[in-house]
């Protein structure tokens, strides 16, 4: 009989094989050597194809290492026993993977407490496939892009210009060199035009894009089709249908990869949404399809130099002490929607509630009858694009202030009464500063 | 017992990560299938790390951990001895003698293997590496190109005779320069 020897060696290795098959190929492989070998050669390929194919033949998997508080390894470590297999290999902190491919070299240059053990830290390797199980991390790429990733998150680096997030939310920095640096997720190809963005791709129909400095172009996956091109300041959802939509509001810290678009704010966050007309409902946000600025809700956040709008530079500075620490709202500064626009919050707890009116422009009307002068002052840093970072213009904005009792919607009306004749005096045309305290 | 710090941590995840390939590579030489091979990888890491304090470093970690995931195999295959679709024990240890002669290679294979896989077309490049994607059934992505599961099959099985003639030819040439 002439045996395919391969073939049974394949199909022994798939289970494939029968009982007399097995029987056959075994008394075979023990009369024979050079049979062996190749059997040992199928085996071989098997494990290679497998870490080839999972793109993880240098898999990190990086958690809050049990070993680092850990005083005595056994006790420690029997307790992760009767875990999956999968979860002991996180128990390692850094395991790897096959080794076949080389993988894109990182350095890991902070991380958040959640990830102890400070082996993580400077520590530079070849990797293919991130897997962050908890806490938070930066990663330099060789292309000097920064990555900010927050678990769960995963992601394949398949270059030093271009990532895969598979599942959960990424911040790039890409710096002056990364300009074309691509971000794929599940629905959208981000194509970097040199700036800071971050990718949100935890929620597995869609995939949130916010521009927080700089440009990028946002592609359908698997086209040449531009959705978008997005601009600080600016966000974009697309689903699974390749629907785009706008995302209107943000919340989060400034800190590494510390907003989220999917979530609410942290239950202690005084405002828990903002809105505003052209995002009221879907008729509303049909008459404004190109609209994709972002309200960016920030709990604490306003304090000197805290960023006054989600899509320009400007600082507030002189915070009057009592404000210091209060739940900021970024408005967006563009002007074309100053003079119709309604701003709706929701507000989740008893506050006091403030609005920031430039004092060169007539108080809008709205302002006069629900809020009260408190006669105090916040200086808006004005910082325009082509001063490169420098103040402009010290701007005093007058503080409002209004006790909202009942939580709830609370809307606010335009930073201007009617269109501006003449658009110059009203230059430079920005939106109101919202803040709210807690009450006592 | 050395004390359990960051640069111990660092130093058996080194060894380990130098080892790893080889090591699973033994296990699957020894057991029937991936499954079992990748659960018997993960138990050798425990006790691997367990027994760290007692391993010499002036030893051949590659040794002794291909000693432990060696003891690993057996045991499984010692829960399945009555399954007949299972080599005996005599051939695996066999297997894993031989393979032991020959780990030193499989680094060395798996890079000549990633330049063959670059040489395969494009598209039996990607249906090897879908076919080998955790969780990919055979039936389903059978159906998916429009074939039946016996005529995907063989073709696979075409594409991995390709690669394993491409690493020998690889690696003869490089033995002859």
């Amino acid at each position: 009989m002439n045996t395919d020897w391969n073939d049974l060696i394949q199909r022994y290795i798939d289970g494939q094989t029968s009982q007399i098959e097995t029987r056959r190929l075994q008394a075979a492989l023990k009369a024979d050597d050079a049979l062996a070998d190749l059997y040992l050669r199928h085996t071989e390929l098997d494990v290679a194809l497998e870490a080839e194919a999972a793109s993880a033949e240098v898999t990190r998997e990086l958690l809050s290492a049990p070993m680092a508080s850990a005083t005595s390894r056994g006790g420690h470590w029997l307790s992760w026993r009767p875990l999956t297999a999968a979860a002991a290999i996180v128990v390692f902190g850094l395991l790897v993977f096959g080794s076949s491919r080389r993988g894109v070299k990182v350095e890991v240059v902070q991380t958040s407490g959640a990830i102890s053990g400070d082996w993580v830290l400077g520590h530079k390797a070849r990797l293919n496939h991130v897997t962050l199980v908890r806490g938070s991390m930066r990663m330099r790429l060789t292309s000097g892009v920064m990555l900010d990733v927050t678990a769960p998150v995963e992601m394949q680096l398949l270059d030093g210009m271009h990532v895969r997030v598979l599942s959960g939310r990424v911040t790039a920095d890409v710096g002056k060199n990364g300009k074309g640096f691509v971000i794929e997720t599940p629905q959208a190809r981000v194509v970097d035009l040199g700036t800071r963005f971050g990718v949100d791709a935890s929620d597995a129909a869609q995939t949130s894009v916010l521009v927080f400095q700089g440009q990028v172009e946002v592609y359908e996956k698997g086209s040449e089709q531009r959705v978008a091109l997005l601009n600080t300041g600016e966000g974009l959802r697309l689903d699974n249908n390749r629907r785009a939509s706008r995302i209107v509001s943000v919340s989060g810290t400034d800190g590494p990869n510390g907003w989220t678009a999917n979530a609410p704010p942290a239950s202690s966050a005084l405002i828990s949404a903002v809105y505003d007309s052209m995002a009221a409902n879907d008729e509303a946000a049909k008459k404004w399809p190109s609209l994709r600025n972002f309200y960016r809700i920030v709990p604490g956040g306003l304090c000197d130099g805290a960023l006054a709008f989600s899509d320009v530079a400007d600082e507030w500075s002189n915070v009057p002490a009592h404000l210091a620490g209060a739940d900021q709202v970024r408005t967006f500064a563009v002007d074309g929607f100053n003079w119709f626009m309604k701003l709706t919050l929701n507000i989740s707890r008893p506050v006091e509630l403030f609005v920031f009116v430039d004092q060169r422009n007539p108080v809008p009307e709205w302002v006069r009858t629900d809020f009260t002068d408190s006669g105090e002052t916040i200086t808006l840093n004005f910082k325009p694009p082509q001063w490169q970072g420098r103040v402009a213009q010290r701007l005093p904005y007058s503080v409002w202030k209004r006790i909202v009792r009942t939580p709830g919607e609370v809307t606010l009306g335009a930073p201007y009464a009617n269109p501006p004749a003449d658009k110059k005096s009203f230059n430079p045309n920005r939106m109101f500063g919202v803040a709210a305290k807690a009450l006592p | 017992m050395p004390p359990l710090d960051n640069q111990h941590h660092d130093q058996f995840l080194r060894l380990f990560a130098e080892h790893e390939a080889a090591l699973h590579t033994l296990l699957r030489s020894m057991l029937p299938s991936r499954e079992d091979a990748k659960e018997a990888l993960q138990e050798t890491i425990i006790v691997l790390w367990q027994k760290f304090d007692e391993f010499d470093p002036a030893r051949d970690f590659r040794a002794w951990a291909s000693g432990i995931a060696r003891n690993k195999a057996l045991a499984v295959l010692r829960d399945r001895k009555r399954d007949r679709h299972v080599f005996d024990e005599a051939l695996v240890n066999r297997l894993a003698d031989r393979a032991a002669l020959q780990e030193q290679c499989v680094i060395t294979r798996r890079e000549v293997l990633e330049g063959c896989l670059q040489k395969l077309p494009a598209t039996q490049r990607e249906l090897v590496l879908s076919a080998y994607t955790k969780g990919t059934r055979m039936d389903d992505l059978a159906a998916r190109r429009g074939q039946t599961p016996m005529s995907l099959y063989k073709l696979l099985h075409r594409i991995r005779i390709a690669l394993l003639d491409c690493v020998e030819r690889s690696l003869a040439t490089e033995e002859a320069r």
